[in-house]
């Protein structure tokens, strides 16, 4: 499996063009054989979008938005983009919206909401209840978004969650061979070294299948104050027996 | 029943969020629609003109006493925002701890001074007068000198502009934080909703200080609780009407140059506040605030966009007092570093 990360720069609400950016890595990854693409969490809108999701017409400028690049993207491509999406009740879900051959093939709804420190998603979203996990390039993918996999530990916070469901382990139990885990979370300094050596993740996945699984964590960051810009890349995923592989 | 920002005066919520509704229509009908006939409490029937003042009273003097202050002090322009500040103010804390800076300019009608004085006087309250001539002199001829270097026109070389304009604000607030540093008092700062939402204010001149105590209170509003202060005024318990009348009648101005009102940049304020209230307390499309006020389109953008784009401005204002149902500060968590853009 070939899987590209787009290390994006989204502008907040400069939905127009990070739709262009989200396009222009599609098309690279497709160039370069990668068989699955993952952009960060809401790239479509940039984060975070904070009061901005409860204003008339901005989600559905996001989903549509998502919609025209995903069907425009290279066919074969799996493509995996952030964006706000709302379910058949009204209610928003902080998404990612998955396409291949044009059309949407999968949405997954984030499942733990960080609102500590700067983050303030109960204000605004509702909770995912169900695991997704999908078939790319014939491999079990499953999907998370950034405090799915942390669980609030990295920050202290992981009482917060005590009493709900580990979406890894679900993921885990639905038989994700790997996990990719868009993700928006500013630069903290000695985060690098605390998601490296973290525990959860590896325990979590554990259950994932035999010692020859691939395990992978694909996940995507964001500088939230969007200092920091990579381009687009591609990287051949290897078989490793013991832990993930961290991709940031 | 006052609420302010931060949770640090926050005592009788539903009191507040009947004044809340109230304020949701800025219409003639606004009575009918903001009364709570339902509820028995009494307090709820009082006119909404009357529940914002004894929100803003309690607001003001719950946030001084819990924070440790005993006495405030404000800029008295001779203008409605601090007339009506002024007047909270003496009810929350007395008039004897409430001091009144007036600080004309060059620009500042003779009338200005006059009304603040004659605010002052009924209101009990001391005032003193600092003219700002001198000091915005001072202050002009060492910027010249650095626009002398950096080749740029030196003040004064048409119209003020808006470096001359806020160069008077940012003095007076200099004043207003020196008094505060030497006395102890509190700035209060007296900009009101409407020109805090399309950013018609001075960073770190009028809108220096501790709390905003009209922050949320359009600049209609603002009239209407003048008029019943004054209507009202035993009641309130005032032993005159404090406000005066020129203050109330008189065009609104900010006398930052020559003959200027608050007109030539701003729609009428009737119009502003109705499309502020579509848009920040609704959160309605212009297309919708088009629809449902029959105000012409490029007028409602512009204020949409002139909103967007003044959101910096509010992050940096002082904490402020909650009295409509979304007010600026927690209740409305806008990123600044955006580009999304209402269009009709």
């Amino acid at each position: 499996m070939r899987l590209a990360l787009a290390q994006l720069n989204p502008t907040i609400g400069d939905i127009p063009a990070n739709a262009a950016r989200i396009a222009d890595a599609a098309a690279k990854a497709g160039n370069e054989g990668a068989d699955l693409l993952a952009v960060p969490e809401l790239a479509i809108c940039g984060y975070p979008p904070k009061d901005l999701l409860i204003h008339d017409g901005f989600v559905r400028a996001c989903v549509a938005a998502c919609d025209k690049v995903g069907a425009a993207a290279p066919p074969a491509l799996t493509l995996v983009i952030g964006t706000p999406l709302l379910d058949e009740h009204g209610g928003l879900r902080n998404a990612l919206l998955v396409y291949r051959g044009g059309a949407r093939i999968a949405a997954y709804s984030k499942r733990l909401l960080p609102t500590y420190d700067v983050f303030d998603e109960d204000r605004y979203f509702e909770p995912g209840d169900a695991p997704v996990v999908i078939d790319a390039a014939n491999v079990r993918v499953g999907l998370a978004i950034c405090e799915d996999l942390w669980k609030g530990e990295d920050a202290g916070f992981s009482s917060h969650y005590r009493s709900v469901p580990d979406p890894v382990a679900e993921l885990a139990a639905g038989g994700a061979r790997v996990l990719v885990v868009p993700s928006a979370s500013p630069f903290v300094l000695g985060k690098g070294d605390a998601t490296a050596t973290s525990s959860r993740p590896t325990r979590s996945v554990t259950g994932c299948g035999s010692r020859r699984s691939t395990r992978l964590a694909a996940t995507t960051t964001s500088c939230s104050t969007g200092t920091r810009r990579c381009t687009g890349r591609t990287r051949r995923c290897t078989r490793r027996r013991r832990g993930l592989r961290s991709m940031c | 029943m006052a609420a302010a920002l931060g949770g640090h005066a926050n005592d009788g919520a539903a009191s507040a969020s009947g004044a809340a509704g109230a304020l949701r229509t800025n219409g003639p009908d606004a009575r009918a629609s903001g009364s709570a006939p339902h509820l028995q409490d009494p307090l709820l029937a009082a006119p909404d003109e009357r529940l914002v003042i004894d929100a803003l009273t309690l607001g003001t003097r719950d946030y001084l006493a819990k924070t440790g202050f005993t006495s405030a002090v404000l800029g008295l322009s001779g203008g409605i925002d601090s007339a009506v500040t002024a007047a909270i103010a003496c009810r929350a804390i007395g008039p004897a701890n409430v001091l009144g800076l007036a600080m004309p300019s060059r620009y500042s009608s003779t009338h200005s001074v006059e009304d603040a004085h004659d605010l002052a006087a009924r209101l009990d309250v001391r005032c003193i007068d600092i003219p700002i001539a001198e000091s915005v002199s001072a202050c002009a001829a060492a910027l010249d000198q650095a626009f002398d270097l950096l080749k740029q026109p030196r003040l004064g070389a048409s119209l003020p502009d808006i470096t001359e304009e806020n160069l008077q604000s940012r003095i007076r607030g200099l004043i207003a934080m020196g008094v505060s540093n030497r006395t102890g008092a509190i700035v209060l700062t007296t900009g009101n909703k409407s020109e805090l939402a399309v950013g018609y204010s001075t960073l770190y001149g009028d809108m220096n200080g501790g709390l905003a105590v009209l922050s949320d209170v359009p600049k209609t509003m603002v009239y209407r609780l003048a008029r019943h202060t004054n209507d009202h005024a035993a009641a309130l318990g005032f032993p005159r009407p404090p406000i005066p009348e020129r203050t109330i009648t008189k065009p609104p101005s900010a006398e930052l140059r020559p003959d200027q009102t608050d007109q030539d940049s701003l729609p009428p304020y009737d119009v502003l506040d109705r499309i502020i209230e579509g848009y920040v307390e609704r959160r309605e499309t212009p297309h919708t605030i088009i629809g449902r006020t029959g105000f012409d389109a490029e007028t409602v953008l512009r204020v949409v966009r002139m909103i967007d784009i003044a959101e910096y401005k509010r992050k940096q204002l002082a904490i402020g007092l909650k009295v409509t149902g979304v007010a600026f500060g927690q209740g409305r968590r806008m990123p600044i570093a955006q580009r999304w853009r209402e269009r009709a």
